[in-house]
């Protein structure tokens, strides 16, 4: 596969999707390069704007398993990884997968588990496998973690510890849709949509064309000037005075990786700044911690990350 | 016998004849009666309420007027008493130790000016902070067209150049075979054309991308879309364009640059809101005088009976201080209330200058307020009293006027009075028989009264004499009024009112008749002219110029003079010392020739190093070093060029310096927390580097490669 139908799949995949989760177009597109960058996502936005179902097309078209998991405060980490049970036929211990084992994982409202069970996720995320028993059992590939949290509700929730975030690649914020977009929806629904019934999606890739495609995303060339102007990104957040921490360089890697499939998903094989730009806010939203000031002052780890945008030099020619 | 006996009867019977005169001069004539039975002025039916002080001083006038019931209210009403301000008192304590804290503050920044300044040029007398110089020669951003474009250093370029200019340089460099840097320089001409013709605004934080999506026309934007892909492709894909392509992009870039269109941006909605706002504003008229008020001491009638006259009467033209020479042939006679216009020192000794040389002044007002040289030099002159002709006023009263003819010149001069209409006219009938071969038409047109303006008196001042030789203008009290008195070779008709040339003085019919006795003697009898209505016009020789409340005021003809004007002769005197000193301490050195900088940045630049400095000097060294290197360290990689990454390296490299110690400083400063304790070797670090920095912002920028 090449860059140019790397970029021809990407588009299929996103136009299907898309047809499904109607205006959310970036949101579908931050997704899938979240998945071939080998990331995950944490989405935030209030119930009911597509969430789950965002998933859950996603999973039918890319061909991949699903699950979901419901997080609330009584959720135990082995009711995410799974359990050994006594096999009375056997006489002996097996283990029962849990649904971390499958390819897309849905966390719905994450933070309302404890951190306990949130930090049964760290391991599935960070290696690809689960440890349980004493035996650690690899995860399917493609693997990739949906979690999604409510930004208004915060009694009874577990923010996520800064260890966790900072395994996200993306987060990617929930819009509501515009008047135009919720007429559509509504128009959907009233000729018949049914989303718990998304049976006529036909998978347009299967897993091992995601894996390929991440192959391919990770030849794509970048040159030292992006490489600099991307830590000089991440390095802008550690000196703003008005954060209290800056990125990782997690995050300047996590920038590298979705640049490189922004540049594939547009047929080219080379990172330009743009790629880095349009990236970069996804990336480093949920990496930063603001000054309690700031926070207090109104003051969004987005207006922040603008800021450096617009004040960033660009590296170039001429 | 006969004279002894003639005597006693003749006696009584002249006095009686004198007090007859006399009371004929003073009766109120048929026509005057007409006029004073018209309806009301407008000051006097619609007086402004309160009447302000100098229309409150004519309220002597209100009851001797007819119809000027609602001006005799109006004067009745009592004065507003002016706001209560006495809760301001204690605010006094407060504002006063504010002035004093201000004033201090003022003293010591004065001070700690003076001390820097002084320790700036004994640290500018030690040769070993001296910077050294670079001797680089220095790439203009912004370059002539028209000059032969010189090949820069590479990456030397900005986007900051003008469109023309890039250009002409990228067709020198795809002329000297470097297709790439000059596809680099066709972009960036383009995206500069676009910003110059308002499709968008460059700035080095965008991306060509975000450039592409910026330009809302269709066309440019197609134009501009497969050069940034070239570009792209290029810089950071290491794809070179072959030098057809190059050539090709350089014809669009070209046809970009040449093309006149521009883009049509909507105001915003502010910017149209303001000139709405201010013609609203004018509108409105912003407390602008009521037209339907008279003032009482407003100058309507005046203009009406200089008008009607055919004099000519305007504002002056050059500052009382500097009037123009009285010799010339067109020099005009001065007009100026002495209570209304007040003449400061310079003035008034270039007014009686002016005099003195041959100026003709009406002035009035109270004696007191006069200038005080001018009266002093009149003082010492010769004066006489004025008189007017009451006695051919007299005859003329109520008398017909024979029908002029156009172009004709009256044989004498007489004033006309009929109490409805004043003018000056001549050929007065002693016997109507001499008219009657006259046309009935023509001779009807030369009634005054017919086309008169409705010009009113007051009887404050008299005129008509019993006797002649005796002055005429007088006030009420009996007291001459008014005088000629001749300055060098010029003349000042004085007179000892200010209200003569009011409204309400000029209501009277008999005052106009003083009012242009007086105009005429000032600016001089002129020929009197027979216009083609019939009316018989008496200009005067000379133009009046009449003085405004401000004329007195010398103007401020350059600031030092105004600010002299105003007392601040001493600051003055102190302001210079200080510039002079800021000058030897500053303005020296900045007014040496300097390379051109990064215009953007360098007000950011000055900001951080004024913070380095501040910091320094309140012993934060950690701090100043940590913001310094995180400075220093987005300067080096804005200029580096693509191929490098280490910034000490590139540092080292082009200032000449040891890479080795320079990555090792560099290491320390970049490493530098701002919260971390003091180790002592901050600020020495710092003043190791940034004049490295500074050697490396004045020099164009190069590649390592």
């Amino acid at each position: 596969m090449d860059s140019q139908a790397f970029a021809t799949v990407f588009e299929r995949m996103k136009s299907q999707i898309a047809s499904v989760v109607v205006g959310q177009e970036d949101l579908v597109e931050g997704l899938l390069v979240a998945t071939i960058a080998r990331g995950h996502v944490l989405l935030e936005g209030a119930p009911g704007l597509g969430k789950t179902l965002l998933a859950r097309a996603f999973a039918l078209t890319t061909g991949t398993t699903f699950k979901r998991i419901q997080f609330t405060p009584d959720l135990m980490p082995s009711d995410i990884t799974g359990s050994s049970i006594f096999d009375r036929d056997k006489g002996a211990f097996s283990f029962v997968p849990g649904p971390i084992f499958a390819q897309i994982v849905l966390a719905d409202e994450i933070n309302r588990a404890p951190a306990k069970t949130q930090s049964a996720l760290l391991e599935a995320m960070a290696d690809g496998s689960v440890s349980a028993d004493g035996v650690s059992r690899k995860l399917p590939a493609p693997f990739l973690v949906v979690a999604t949290q409510n930004p208004i509700e915060s009694q009874g929730t577990y923010p996520l510890p800064e260890a966790q975030l900072d395994r996200f690649l993306v987060k990617l914020l929930v819009e509501n849709p515009t008047r135009d977009v919720e007429a559509r929806i509504v128009r959907a629904h009233a000729d018949g949509f049914d989303p718990t019934n998304l049976n006529h999606i036909t998978p347009v890739v299967d897993a091992s064309t995601l894996v390929e495609m991440s192959q391919v995303a990770e030849q794509v060339r970048v040159d030292d000037a992006v490489v600099g102007y991307m830590v000089d990104l991440v390095r802008r957040t550690r000196d703003d005075r008005t954060i209290e921490l800056g990125a990782s360089p997690r995050a300047s890697i996590a920038l590298l990786r979705s640049a490189r499939v922004v540049a594939a998903a547009e047929g080219r094989d080379f990172v330009t700044p743009d790629d880095v730009k349009r990236q970069a806010k996804a990336i480093l939203r949920h990496r930063v911690m603001l000054h309690p000031d700031a926070e207090l002052q109104g003051i969004r780890a987005d207006n922040r990350i603008d800021e450096i945008l617009r004040t960033a030099p660009v590296p170039r020619v001429a | 016998m006969k004279r002894r006996f003639l005597a006693p009867v003749l006696g009584p019977l002249a006095l009686v004849a004198v007090l007859g005169t006399a009371a004929h001069s003073f009766a109120e004539t048929p026509e005057e009666s007409a006029a004073f039975a018209e309806a009301a002025a407008p000051f006097c039916s619609n007086p402004p309420k309160p009447l302000k002080d100098d229309q409150r001083n004519l309220c002597g006038y209100a009851s001797q007027l007819p119809n000027c019931a609602a001006f005799q209210e109006a004067c009745t009403q009592p004065i507003a008493a002016p706001p209560d301000l006495s809760w301001l008192a204690p605010l006094g304590v407060v504002a006063r130790f504010v002035l004093y804290a201000l004033a201090g503050v003022l003293v010591i920044g004065v001070f700690y000016i003076i001390f820097v300044a002084i320790r700036k040029v004994v640290n500018d007398r030690n040769p070993s902070e001296t910077p050294a110089k670079s001797g680089v020669k220095v790439v203009p951003l912004v370059e002539d067209a028209a000059a032969p474009a010189p090949l820069p250093a590479d990456g030397a370029v900005a986007l900051l150049a003008r469109a023309d200019a890039l250009l002409a340089r990228a067709d020198a460099l795809l002329a000297r075979g470097e297709a790439a840097l000059a596809l680099s320089h066709y972009l960036a001409a383009s995206l500069r054309s676009l910003d110059e013709k308002g499709f968008l605004r460059i700035a080095r934080s965008q991306t060509n991308g975000e450039y592409l999506r910026a330009i809302r026309d269709f066309e440019f934007r197609g134009a501009v879309a497969p050069m940034v892909r070239a570009v792209d492709r290029a810089e950071f894909g290491s794809v070179a364009a072959s030098a057809e392509e190059v050539a090709a992009f350089g014809a669009t870039a070209r046809a970009l640059v040449m093309s006149p269109r521009r883009a049509v941006t909507a105001p915003s909605p502010f910017a149209a809101a303001l000139p709405a706002a201010a013609l609203a504003l004018l509108l409105l008229g912003c407390g602008g005088e009521n037209k339907k008020q008279g003032s009482p001491s407003g100058s309507e009638y005046f203009q009406s009976l200089t008008s009607r006259q055919g004099l000519t009467v305007t504002p002056l033209s050059h500052p009382l201080a500097a009037l123009p020479d009285p010799r010339s042939k067109d020099a005009a006679a001065v007009m100026l209330n002495a209570e209304e216009t007040p003449l400061d020192d310079e003035t008034d000794h270039a007014l009686s200058a002016w005099v003195a040389n041959g100026g003709h002044l009406l002035l009035s007002g109270h004696s007191s307020s006069w200038p005080k040289e001018l009266a002093k030099a009149m003082a010492a002159s010769k004066t006489s009293p004025l008189e007017v002709a009451a006695d051919a006023l007299a005859k003329t009263v109520g008398k017909k006027i024979p029908p002029p003819k156009t172009g004709e010149v009256p044989p004498h001069d007489t004033l006309l009075l009929d109490g409805r209409d004043l003018r000056l006219a001549t050929g007065i009938a002693d016997d109507e028989e001499e008219y009657e071969d006259e046309d009935e038409s023509t001779r009807e047109s030369g009634e005054p009264a017919e086309e008169a303006s409705r010009i009113r008196g007051f009887t404050a001042y008299s005129y008509g004499s019993v006797r002649p030789g005796i002055p005429l203008v007088r006030r009420g009290d009996g007291k001459i009024a008014a005088s000629l008195v001749s300055v060098g070779t010029g003349t000042v008709v004085t007179l000892d009112e200010a209200d003569l040339f009011t409204n309400a003085a000029l209501a009277y019919p008999r005052n106009p008749t003083i009012a242009l006795t007086l105009l005429r003697v000032a600016a001089g009898k002129g020929t009197p002219s027979v216009a083609a209505d019939g009316i018989v016009r008496y200009s005067t020789y000379r133009t009046i110029e009449r003085a405004r409340r401000h004329d007195g005021r010398q103007g401020a003809s350059d600031p030092l003079s105004a600010l002299l004007a105003a007392g601040l002769r001493l600051p003055l005197i102190h302001a210079a010392i200080f510039a002079a000193i800021l000058f030897f301490a500053y303005g020296r050195r900045m007014g040496r020739a300097e390379p051109d900088r990064l215009d953007s940045r360098r007000a950011f630049a000055e900001h951080v190093e004024a913070n380095g400095l501040l910091w320094a000097k309140r012993k934060f060294g950690p701090l100043a070093l940590a913001t310094w290197a995180r400075f220093a360290e987005e300067r080096l990689r804005a200029r580096m060029p693509k191929s490098a990454t280490d910034p000490a390296h590139y540092l080292a490299l082009e200032t000449g310096q040891d890479p080795t110690f320079i990555a090792d400083i560099w290491k320390r400063a970049t490493e530098q927390s701002p919260t971390e304790r003091a180790r002592g070797d901050e600020i020495a670090i710092l003043k190791t580097l940034a004049p490295l920095l500074d050697r490396l912002d004045s020099a164009p920028r190069r590649t390592l490669s």
